[in-house]
This record gives C-alpha cells, structure tokens and sequence, in this order.
C-alpha cells in the first residue's frame, strides 16, 4: 500500500463517518462518556486508596516500616534497632524520602484506682512529630508533648472514659522491660484524643520516646521502628527494597506498608479488583454499542463495498478503509471524552466527594481512619492504561465489522437495491 | 488476441430450493476492440455472463479467459487486481461511490493502481471533459442527474484505460436523450481508445449502434450477429 492510498481511504473513512452525524455523535458520546466514567472511577478510587493510605502510615510504621529483624514474627520489646540517629540521617538524605520517625512500640498495661485496660503504645520523639503526628491532630483536650522526657501520656477518648480520667490526672503504665522484667512507671494525662475509630481510642496511647527508653532500660539511639515516610506511597515497594541494604547493619529489616498493614492492603486490593471487574462490564457495555453502530454502518454499504471490490479495491484495503474510520473514531472520542473528563476531574480532585452522609459513626476501614471527603488522584500511567484501553476497544470493535466487509461478493451486493 | 473467451460455461444456482441453470455450457470469444452487445429476455443469462466474464462471480464449469488469462483459481486479491488492471465496469444503477466527488470518484481508480497526483489530475481532468462535466468535477453524486452520474460511471470505468469495459444496461435508468450521448461517448471511446466494449441490454437503441449483437435465451446463445455498424 502507498503513501497515495492512504491518503484517499483516510478521505474516504472521514467523509463516511460523517454520513450519519447523528450515529457518529451518539457514538462519540458513549466513547466520550465511558471515558469520563473510567477516568472518574480510577482517579477517586486512588484518591481514596492513596488518602487511607498515607492516613494509615502515619497511625502506623510509614510508607516503609524499620524494625528490628525478627519483630514480625515476635514483637518483643528486647529487638531493636541500634543506632537509630545515624540511619535517619542516612534516611533523610534520600531522594524520596519525606521524612522519618524514630519510635518504639510495644504492649502495656494502664491502670488508675478506677479500673485498668490493656493497651498499646507509641512512643515518638516529640520535638519532630509533634505537629505531623497523626493522633495529635485529633487531640480532644490536653495538648501535645512538651519534651521527650517528661513522664507525660496522650490516651484515647474510650480508654479515658474506662479509666475514668481527665487531663492532669495520673496513671499507671506497665510493660516489660528490654531484659524482660515488669516495670511500671507513674505517668500523669497529657491529652485525649478521639480519631472516631473505636479499637484505636479504646486501646493506644502515646508517650514521649526518651521517658519510655528510660523505663525499658534502652540506649539512647535505640528504637523499635523507623517510619520512613515517602513523597508517593506508590513508591513502597521499591523503596523498601532499595533500603535494605542500608538498614541490614543496623539489624533491622525495612518493609512496605502492606506487609505491615495486610488487612488494609487485601482490603485495597480487594476493592480494586471490583472496580476493575465492574470497568470491564462498563467497557464491554460501550463496546457492544459501538460495534452495533460500526456493524450497522458496514452492513449499509455493502453495496458499496460491492462496487469497490468490483472496480478493483482489495479485502485488504477495506479493512483499512473500515479500521481508519474507527480510529477517527477513538480519537475523537478520546478528545471529547479528555475533554469532558477534565472538569470533572478538576471538581473531584479540588472540591472532593463527600461520602459522610453515606457513612456511620465509626469512619474506619480495616482499623485505619476513613476520611468521608474523597479527591480524585490521577496517576499519569493510569491515564495512559485508560486511553490505551479504551483505543484498543474502539478499534477491537471494527474487526468483526472488517471482516463483514472483506466477506462482500459484488454478485450478491450489486443486487442490493 | 481474444479479449473474451467463454469456453463450455455453465452456471447453475439455487433459488431457494430450486436449481436454476443461468447459463447452459456456452462458448463466446469477444475480440479486442468489438463494440458488442449481449441482449434478451430477463432471465436469459446475461446479467450472469456479465458477472462472470468480470470475474465478481464464478462459474460451476468451462472456463473463462480475460485477455488470455484463466480466471479459475485465482484467489479474492488476484481477481481484484486483474478487475483492477483489465477491467472497466459500468452498472446501470451507476453504484457511484457518495462520499466522493466526480473527479475523486474517477480518480479513484488510478488512486488503486498508485498513479502519481500529476498524472491522475490529468488523466480525469481530460475523462470527465470528454464526457461533457467540465464545471461539475467537485459535486458529489447526489448533486448530479442520473445521466450526469452515468457519465461519471463511464468516465471511471474509462480512465484507466482497461482492454475491456463491461456495461450492465447502462442506459436503462436514463431518458432517451442520455441514452444517446451515452451510446455516443461510448462509441466514440471505443474508436478513439480501443477500448472493448460488452453490453448488457434490453434497449433497441443499444443493440441498434452494437456492431455485434448476442442474443440468450435460457441459458443458451440463439443468435450471434455482426452488423458491421450498418
């Protein structure tokens, strides 16, 4: 085929698809509105993932968690991880890398005269996490941390109402040691917080880390986790790959978040997965619509396919003519539809969707904080995978019609009157 | 050299559930630069004969020769380039393509056999001046008279210069007075180009300017008369 056919069968397949304008808008419109849809769908969809997400690794270890080897399997508070300052420093300077937090985690036992609750705790280093640390910002009453040292703790709205405590008020927090003794230390409420997920404000509290070291008898640099926070959550798997060389001598392993947070990575995955199963049905839907109106416009010209053959068109360049008009007709249809897409997602990804009124009292999902005011998040290669798939739609959708054509007999189709 | 031969060629199809026998082993050679014409009832064969002769249909036995190529075995692309290369068609319903103007839809042709730009305004420039469309080059089909549109056909089936030019009743859908510059413009292609031409025809004025005049009845020749344009 020459430069020269090419040109006349683009001709051809642009005149006919504007032979009838009102099927090729209709067409263009389901392209343009399944597009719309898709790219609505993805973007608040990981918009939402990406906002539990980075909501989660800050209730939790970060993007990429730093703990001591072996502590998944036996979260004793014996692992550690040595020299904790010098590998944040390393940390830090990684393109990538937002930022860190060097914490200890552990089990405790809190008891006042009123009553006694089983709970776990945070500890964090105050003077970096006290204006990004995640239950801070759900403080009730109280206020954060003033230094690290100071026998201070931050307790759930649940648990303060068990304990029956307010701010000021002093309590009892057991654990047990690095060398495995039980060691209690007398702490006074600094704050209560509520993040409206029932487990956490029933169950966490928060210390400043230098007392909590005292108490367990560790050094000065050691911690139980470093959460390395990253400029895109995407990024974990890589990055925790990438780290490991550098935290192996610090007798620490790093881990991506879902190996960390299992439940809400499966129910992540989970969810992805519907929405995927429910875009094929979309695409399949729109497909079958445009390959009705592509075989409804082939099957009309089959005289005309007739009398092309007759004067000497090949199968083959029918097929061209036929898939040129359908890719005229993705790309229009993927203007249009990027077209209209844009707005719209302009709308969810400044003003967001508001699912509050659909959702109950406890805003959690997989114990992590949902937020009810979702923003759509686009992610380049997404755009790219929904273009891409639905072009090749469009264009899967002219080989049945092709072949209808490339099956004309002029003796039969001449007929046609 | 034959331009046509039609050697024991038999057609049969099922009309529902009905065999029909179109053509009965006929044997035909059509020389290079006849003016003939094929002619009787409806039924008689000769719509078949047309279609077969320009390879758009096969036959059930014989054999046909177009400029002494055998058109058995050919396969769908070897048949569109002999129709491509051999071949102009003329149907009396014009079958002219709608989304192309006059002069695209002559150029159309030689577009297929990738003649350059320069050549092809030429060459349809001259085809459609020699019909008489000087000024209507750029209408589409629609905007065009039945014999405006006729000449359209012709000046396609012509401009690529084919050895042989199959005309389907081209003067049925058209008045009189069409039907007589058509027969004209053919004739004089005919003289002028060389070109072969095979009708089709149940109009008198047809079979009067033919110069060889075939006559089929069931399926079968009845009468193969030269009238040396007397």
């Amino acid at each position: 085929m020459t430069v020269k056919d090419n040109a006349m069968i683009m001709k051809m397949a642009w005149r006919n698809l504007w032979r009838n304008k009102r099927r090729t808008i209709i067409t263009l419109v389901s392209i343009a509105f399944g597009f719309l849809l898709s790219i609505t769908f993805v973007s608040i969809g990981d918009g939402s993932y990406a906002k539990m997400i980075n909501d989660a690794v800050k209730m939790g270890g970060g993007h990429v968690t730093i703990e001591p080897v072996g502590y998944r399997d036996k979260p004793a508070l014996d692992l550690v991880v040595t020299k904790s300052d010098k590998l944040v420093e390393k940390l830090n300077a990684i393109p990538g890398v937002k930022n860190t937090a060097t914490r200890i985690i552990g089990q405790a036992m809190v008891a006042t005269a009123a009553d006694s609750a089983g709970g776990g705790f945070i500890a964090i280093d105050p003077e970096k996490e006290n204006n990004s640390f995640f239950f801070f910002k759900h403080l009730k009453s109280g206020k954060p941390f003033e230094n690290s040292t100071k026998n201070k703790i931050i307790i759930g709205q649940k648990m303060a109402d068990q304990l029956e405590v307010k701010v000021g008020k002093k309590l009892v927090l057991t654990t047990t040691s690095k060398s495995g003794e039980v060691v209690s230390g007398l702490y006074r409420v600094g704050g209560i917080f509520e993040t409206g997920i029932m487990e956490t404000d029933k169950f966490m509290v928060i210390l400043p880390i230098d007392s909590i070291r005292k108490l367990l008898g560790y050094n000065k640099n050691d911690s139980s986790q470093i959460a390395v926070y990253l400029d895109e959550q995407r990024e974990a798997d890589y990055m925790a790959k990438h780290l490991s060389s550098l935290v192996t001598p610090h007798n620490a392993v790093s881990l991506p978040w879902p190996k960390i947070m299992t439940e809400l990575a499966g129910a992540i995955q989970m969810d992805s997965v519907g929405n995927y199963v429910f875009q094929c049905f979309l695409f399949l839907l729109i497909g079958a619509g445009i390959l009705n109106t592509v075989l409804m416009g082939v099957l009309e010209r089959m005289k005309e396919f007739g009398v092309m053959v007759a004067i000497g068109m090949t199968p083959g360049r029918l097929v061209k003519m036929i898939m040129t008009e359908n890719l005229f007709l993705a790309i229009i249809g993927l203007i249009v539809g990027g077209c209209v897409s844009l707005p719209v997602y302009y709308y969810f990804n400044t003003v967001g969707l508001d699912m509050s009124s659909f959702m109950s009292e406890d805003m959690s999902v997989s114990g992590v904080m949902f937020d009810p005011l979702i923003k759509a998040k686009l992610y380049w290669d997404r755009v790219l995978w929904i273009f891409g798939g639905v072009f090749a739609l469009i264009m899967t959708t002219g080989l049945y019609p092709s072949f209808v054509a490339t099956k004309t007999r002029p003796v039969d189709t001449l007929k046609i009157t | 050299m034959f331009s046509i031969e039609m050697t024991d060629l038999t057609k049969t199809y099922l009309q529902g559930e009905i065999k029909v026998h179109a053509l009965n082993g006929i044997n035909l050679e059509i020389e290079e630069g006849e003016f003939a014409a094929i002619c009787g009832p409806s039924g008689s064969g000769k719509t078949t004969a047309l279609n077969l002769i320009g390879a758009l249909d096969v036959p059930t036995s014989g054999s046909i020769k177009v400029r002494g190529k055998d058109l058995a075995g050919m396969n769908k692309g070897e048949l569109a380039r002999m129709r491509l290369e051999h071949i102009g068609f003329v149907f009396q319903a014009y079958n002219l393509i709608p989304v192309l103007t006059a002069f695209e839809n002559a150029e159309f042709v030689l577009m297929l056999r990738g003649v350059s730009k320069s050549e092809r305004v030429k060459k349809v420039t001259a085809i459609l001046e020699e019909v008489g469309l000087q000024g209507m080059m750029d209408r589409l089909p629609n905007q065009l008279s039945g014999g405006q549109q006729q000449r359209v056909a012709i000046a396609r089936a012509v401009v690529a210069e084919p050895a042989l030019i199959l005309a389907d009743e081209p003067t049925a859908n058209v008045d009189s007075k069409t039907a007589e510059a058509l027969l004209d413009l053919m004739e004089n292609l005919n003289k002028n180009h060389g070109v072969t031409f095979l009708f089709t025809t149940h109009d008198p004025r047809v079979m009067k300017r033919a110069k060889r005049l075939i006559t089929l009845q069931d399926g079968n020749i009845v009468n193969d008369l030269r009238q040396n344009g007397e």
